[in-house]
């Protein structure tokens, strides 16, 4: 059996406790920034596969002009619009 | 769907059934329209000059290719506050995308037609706000594309201000069931071979 001296046994049961503890508990959490929000919805919005969908395109100011609206459904990687313009 | 217009005239106000899928849309031929097929398409492929219609600007055409700007936000994205989307709690942001950083993201495949695309309509950086769930999920999206600064679409005679062209996507009903299937080969039309017709 090997021997393990207590110096050495102090840092290995420290880095057992480390792997051990949750990230959470010694990570404080952090808060995404507005950046990080917008740019992750194109992932998490993705991720739920399908959706309806509602679009509209027109001029802001006058003449205020509505090129094209359309609803439909989506599944973000074809979809099915319905519109009128 | 009636046609109330003169026999062998297409009704061009009515809706009109439009089919995205991958580089291919589909469009219904509305009524009256001398179509030899009920649909025909315009495809993206053979981009580059080989087809006049492929190297028309796609944006706008797909209400889900605006999820590709998320990705290229600049940094000082702004909180403005809490909202209800069709009555979902949301929170908006306003930020400017970097057209660079969506090229830079968009698939390298689509990168060519995506930039000559961009690049028609003058765009360098696109205003955008943006409202999001609480899980995080696109509610509303609203782009504004400054078509005076655009050498293809600009018109001098009208003030810059009645060139933008605003355009709003709204999500809702995540996960509700889609059954989406182009239609076949033989009922479809290309755009081109019609027009040379």
């Amino acid at each position: 059996m090997r021997h393990v001296g207590a110096g050495r046994l102090g840092l290995l049961l420290f880095l057992l406790a480390g792997c051990s503890t949750p990230a959470t508990q010694e990570t404080p959490a952090t808060q995404e920034t507005p950046a990080e929000a917008v740019a992750a919805a194109a992932s998490k919005t993705a991720e739920a596969k399908t959706a309806r969908v509602f679009f509209s395109t027109g001029q802001r100011e006058a003449p205020k002009t509505k090129l094209a609206t359309g609803r439909g459904v989506v599944d973000f990687s074809r979809q099915r619009v319905p519109g009128h313009g | 769907m009636a046609n109330s217009g003169p026999p062998g005239r297409a009704d061009l106000s009515g809706p009109v059934e439009l089919l995205v899928d991958g580089r291919a849309t589909y469009i219904k031929a509305p009524a009256g329209m001398p179509a030899p097929t009920p649909w025909f398409s315009i495809s993206l492929e053979g981009g580059g000059g080989q087809s006049p219609l492929s190297d028309l600007p796609q944006i706008g055409s797909d209400p889900a290719a605006g999820l590709a700007y998320l990705r290229g936000v600049s940094d000082d994205v702004e909180e403005i506050g809490s909202d209800q989307v069709r009555g979902v709690a949301t929170t908006h942001y306003r930020a400017v995308v970097n057209i660079g950083e969506v090229l830079a993201e968009a698939p390298p495949r689509d990168r060519d037609q995506l930039r000559h695309g961009l690049r028609m309509l003058g765009l360098e950086q696109l205003p955008m706000d943006v409202w999001l769930d609480a899980e995080g999920l696109l509610r509303r999206q609203v782009t504004a594309i400054d078509l005076s600064q655009s050498e293809f679409f600009a018109d001098p005679g009208r003030p810059a201000a009645a060139q933008e062209l605003v355009t709003t996507v709204e999500f809702y009903d995540f996960g509700t069931e889609v059954d989406i299937t182009p239609p076949p080969a033989d009922q479809v039309t290309k755009l081109e071979d019609m027009l040379n017709r």
